[in-house]
């Protein structure tokens, strides 16, 4: 029930945002289209994928040819397929950890802007601390810590972004707890439970989507960073930051491209989705002022 | 009732230390209460006398039960003591580390930050000023391609062009080799025009553009955002309608607008900060250098909680400090603050 | 001796939805040392009409056409700069909201010192000295020159804005629903100082929402709805006899002091001005509307001298 619910939310949101005449929806239109081009490379890769991306193929360090668009890299692994496949862990990481912290972070900051009290006062507190803090530094630790795997990368990124969520749950909470209906609603008997889900929840809808593709960007080139650290991955699973790391001390001989192509496609993908953050904040903001 | 400045800085002053005991003791969870042994996880299987070990991890201080240990590293930590490495090199303390190393950290983010607010102010203000036009989108469209560079990626491919193809500029390190500063505050380019060494400091320079520039430009992503839609908000206010109902020329209001704008910025700049931090992890590493980035990188390597330990903590306090004169600074420049 | 001609303006703005024609085709004279006001609701295009005149109108609002011209300078056409030296100086403006029509960085006396040192080339030293003189004029205490917009109250504010605005003694004061945002009481002493400053020269083109506020002290009145000009005249005309439905309808909707009288509301709302009624705009919540009323926009009639209604009511066929 609560499945269809959702359903048809997003099929609301579709209608609002993507299918409509303004002159700012190009920028949503390509970033779903670029985010859609990964998901499907994700999806796809076992049949798209050229070559075994574990494998040796060929020679090593051949530059993009024909035959091998991306090139080959240290081992002699074909970089093009290696980047194809390299989409599942990206995608995987980054999901997994958005839903944890969403999971974690929406249901705490709604009680704690609920109830309010020491609770909230002790929580803020803890998250603010946490927020204030570079993401980066404490993935490392929490990453360092439970070892390489891209599970553990993203409940290290989880743990990173549950103040995100908590805060602006909370912030809206707090506002919308105020507002009028919810008084009418509790007058007129309501429990805790109907008025945080039928009340508060579906208005903070909108705000999590904006906050959702900014905090999928921003794990995205989180978790690309883990990688690149050596923090997530082990050979040989493909994975674009470790790939990079990989091929950086060959750069400066020349070869370029086992550098360049996982970087693009790190930056590509963060980049579908800020372009939908973008478009969507605009639209929410234009929304407003009306 | 206005109190003065002082206490009103004493108050945020205070307020750190709740802040940096929370993430104290948040790290010192996840470091210290795993299962297992560090001392042995470094070993790994060679085989030592059981007295060396006890002596490791004596030194380590973890013989102790993990509440003692928590209070003594505070204790430690609060005598400028964040402890000893607990590997490779082993028992040497963490604070020499710090000392030789954040410097450089320091002076990367220094100069990072300035190339970020520098693009950014630009950035925001055009597409203010220029707002709805191709202008604005243009420079909304840099603010996404900026913020989602991936550093490493663009750090390397400045590298291949400045540093490869153009061969203009270095790209690792902080000075040419054989080229030396003598070290009184460990900030290269201060160094050496307090003792006048030019060719340090043409060295120095040199190797911090490409950096700077990185990290720069990736964080001047997010102030375009920032300063543009304050700045906007601020045009849209009736001063400004009055300011131009008294002939006042459009450059002078575009300043006027600007200092306005500017205040919630600045706190802003305070977070920002920290994010600067972080990111200059990946800088670091990506042009080898040597600040408190690749030593935290480097400990993870050898499992040197000690190590990551203390550089965390010491990162926490600096960003603690910055947000606290962040806060001065607001208060001095806001009019209407109250202290 | 006329001071400011305003001919056939139409101002419209260009948004992504549609052309909103915020003034279409508005013409006024405003004499020297007279009060006029100009009366109408909200989105009316009251406001507008006055940025205009300052060229002021934001984006994507444009001034399509017609003319304005002050002291037989034609200000559309003038260049900037010259432009921008006669703002302030001749023309003052004084705007809605004091919570943010002051700088609030900046000291009170500053901001009013500011205008000598620009216009007048003085020096600082003077200029505040200038400015302690005119607050005290406006009603505040000379100390006040150190004191920041916070640290006022909404009113202070507002004579802080209109000290600003009358400081080189302009000829025309534009005043935008300058007591909108007050108190009733703090209300009377604003209409009261602008008023003396009436008195010493300057004519006010004041624009409100409120006709009562604006029958108290006006010389003349312009009625203006969904961008057109409805009725013009003086004081007497307007109240004692007024001619468009609107106007009467503006009237009636004010309780009269003395004397029990129905108070009647105009029925429906103002209309989207991207898509504006056919015909006479008012047409579709007007009582008296008959055939002509929804086909063709009355013409401007001059039914008594200096009084003028766009009505198809008074409008002779033929004669």
């Amino acid at each position: 029930m609560y499945l269809k619910k959702a359903l048809n939310m997003l099929r609301s949101v579709i209608k609002t945002y993507l299918l409509t005449r303004a002159p700012g929806v190009w920028m949503l239109r390509v970033g779903v289209g670029i985010v859609l081009l990964f998901v499907f490379m994700a999806i796809l890769a076992p049949w798209i994928s050229p070559y075994d991306p574990t494998k040796r193929v060929a020679d090593p360090f051949l530059s993009p040819s024909w035959e091998y668009p991306m090139g080959t890299n240290r081992i002699g692994q074909d970089v093009f397929s290696r980047i194809i496949w390299g989409s599942r862990i990206v995608l995987y990481v980054v999901f997994f950890a958005t839903a944890l912290s969403m999971a974690i972070g929406i249901p705490l900051g709604l009680i704690s802007g609920y109830y309010g009290g020491k609770l909230d006062r002790v929580l803020s507190m803890v998250m603010d601390s946490m927020y204030a803090f570079p993401a980066l530094i404490l993935a490392i630790a929490i990453a360092a810590v439970l070892g390489p795997s891209p599970s553990n990368t993203a409940i290290a990124i989880a743990f990173v972004y549950v103040p995100t969520y908590f805060r602006m749950i909370r912030g809206q909470t707090l506002s919308i707890k105020s507002s009028l209906y919810v008084d009418a609603a509790r007058a007129l008997g309501a429990p805790d439970n109907t008025i945080m889900g039928r009340y508060i929840l579906p208005n903070l809808a909108h705000t999590v989507l904006v906050v959702f593709t900014l905090s999928v960007t921003d794990a995205i080139l989180t978790e690309a960073g883990l990688s690149y650290l050596g923090l997530s991955v082990t050979v040989p699973t493909p994975d674009w930051g470790y790939d990079l790391r990989a091929g950086q001390p060959f750069l400066l001989d020349g070869k370029w491209w086992l550098v360049f192509f996982p970087g693009l496609m790190v930056m590509l993908l963060a980049m579908g989705f800020a372009l939908i953050g973008e478009a969507l904040s605009e639209r929410i903001s234009l929304a407003q002022t009306r | 009732m206005a109190r003065g400045l002082g206490y009103y800085i004493l108050v945020r002053a205070l307020m750190i230390i709740p802040t940096i005991l929370i993430l104290y003791t948040i790290v010192f969870i996840l470091l210290r209460l795993l299962p297992g042994n560090p001392i042995l996880a470094v070993v790994g299987t060679r085989h030592i006398p059981p007295e060396q070990l006890e002596h490791l991890m004596k030194i380590a201080g973890l013989d102790k039960p993990p509440y003692i240990q928590y209070f003594d590293y505070l204790w430690k930590v609060f005598h400028g003591d964040f402890g000893v490495t607990l590997a490779i090199p082993m028992g040497k303390p963490v604070k020499d580390y710090i000392f030789t190393r954040f410097p450089a950290t320091l002076e990367l983010t220094i100069f990072s930050f300035i190339v970020s607010v520098g693009l950014g102010l630009l950035t925001g203000t055009l597409a203010a000023i220029k707002r709805g036009t191709v202008i604005d989108t243009g420079m909304r469209l840099y603010s996404i391609i900026a913020y989602t560079l991936f550093i490493p990626w663009f750090g390397l491919m400045l590298q291949y062009f400045f540093g490869l193809v153009l061969g203009v500029l270095p790209t690792s390190g902080r000075l040419d080799p054989g080229i030396e500063v003598q070290s009184i505050t460990g900030l290269y380019v201060l160094d050496s025009i307090l003792t006048g060494n030019i060719r340090a400091l043409t060295s120095a320079l040199a190797h911090l553009v490409l950096p700077s520039i990185t990290l720069g430009i990736v964080l001047s992503g997010a102030y375009t955002r920032l300063v543009r839609n304050n700045l906007v908000d601020i045009l849209g206010m009736d001063f400004i309608r009055s300011y131009h109902a008294r002939g006042i020329s459009r450059g002078k209001i575009v300043w006027y607008a600007l200092k306005n704008a500017f205040i919630p910025v600045i706190t802003l700049m305070g977070l920002q900060f920290a994010i600067l931090l972080g990111g200059a992890i990946l800088t670091e590493t990506t042009f080898s250098w040597p600040g408190m980035g690749t030593f935290i990188v480097d400990r993870i390597d050898y499992r040197d909680y000690n190590s990551i330990q203390g550089a965390i903590i010491f990162f926490a306090f600096f960003v603690s400090i910055i947000s606290l004169i962040v806060d001065i600074i607001y208060a001095l420049l806001d009019p209407r603050v109250k202290y | 001796m006329v001071l400011l001609e305003i001919s056939n303006i139409k101002i419209y703005y260009y948004t992504l939805t549609g052309i909103v024609k915020a003034v279409d085709n508005v013409s006024l004279t405003i004499n020297e040392n007279e009060w006029i006001s100009v009366v109408g609701e909200s989105g009316c295009g009251k406001s507008t009409l006055a940025y205009g005149v300052i060229r002021l109108v934001p984006p994507p609002g444009k001034i399509i056409s017609g003319k304005i011209v002050f002291q037989g300078k034609d200000l559309l056409s003038m260049d900037r700069e010259e432009f921008r030296k006669m703002l302030g100086k001749d023309i003052g403006m004084v705007f809605q909201d004091p919570m943010t029509s002051l700088d609030p960085l900046r000291k009170v006396g500053e901001q009013l010192a500011e205008v000598f040192m620009i216009h007048l080339k003085m020096d600082q030293k003077e200029a505040l000295r200038y400015a302690g003189d005119l607050l005290e004029k406006v009603g505040l205490t000379k100390d006040r020159v150190n004191y920041y917009p916070h640290q006022l109250s909404g009113g202070q504010r507002q004579r802080v804005s209109i000290a600003i605005a009358m400081a080189l003694r302009p000829k025309l004061l534009i005043a935008d629903e300058p007591t909108t945002a007050l108190d009733v009481i703090v209300q009377d002493t604003i209409m009261d100082l602008i008023e003396s400053f009436k008195k010493e020269g300057t004519s006010i083109l004041f624009i409100t929402h409120d006709l009562a506020l604006a029958a108290e002290r006006s010389d003349r009145i312009a009625v203006m709805y969904a961008g057109k000009l409805v009725e013009l005249g003086n004081i007497d005309q307007i109240v004692d006899n007024p001619k468009h439905p609107y106007t009467i309808g503006l009237l009636q909707s004010v309780p009269d002091l003395w004397g029990p009288r129905k108070i009647e509301s105009i029925s429906g709302y103002p209309p989207d001005l991207r898509t504006p009624p056919s015909g006479c705009r008012f047409h579709p919540r007007c009582k008296e509307k008959f055939e002509p009323c929804s086909k063709e926009e009355p013409p401007l009639i001059e039914i008594e001298p200096g009084h003028y209604v766009s009505c198809w009511l008074y409008v002779k066929g033929g004669a």
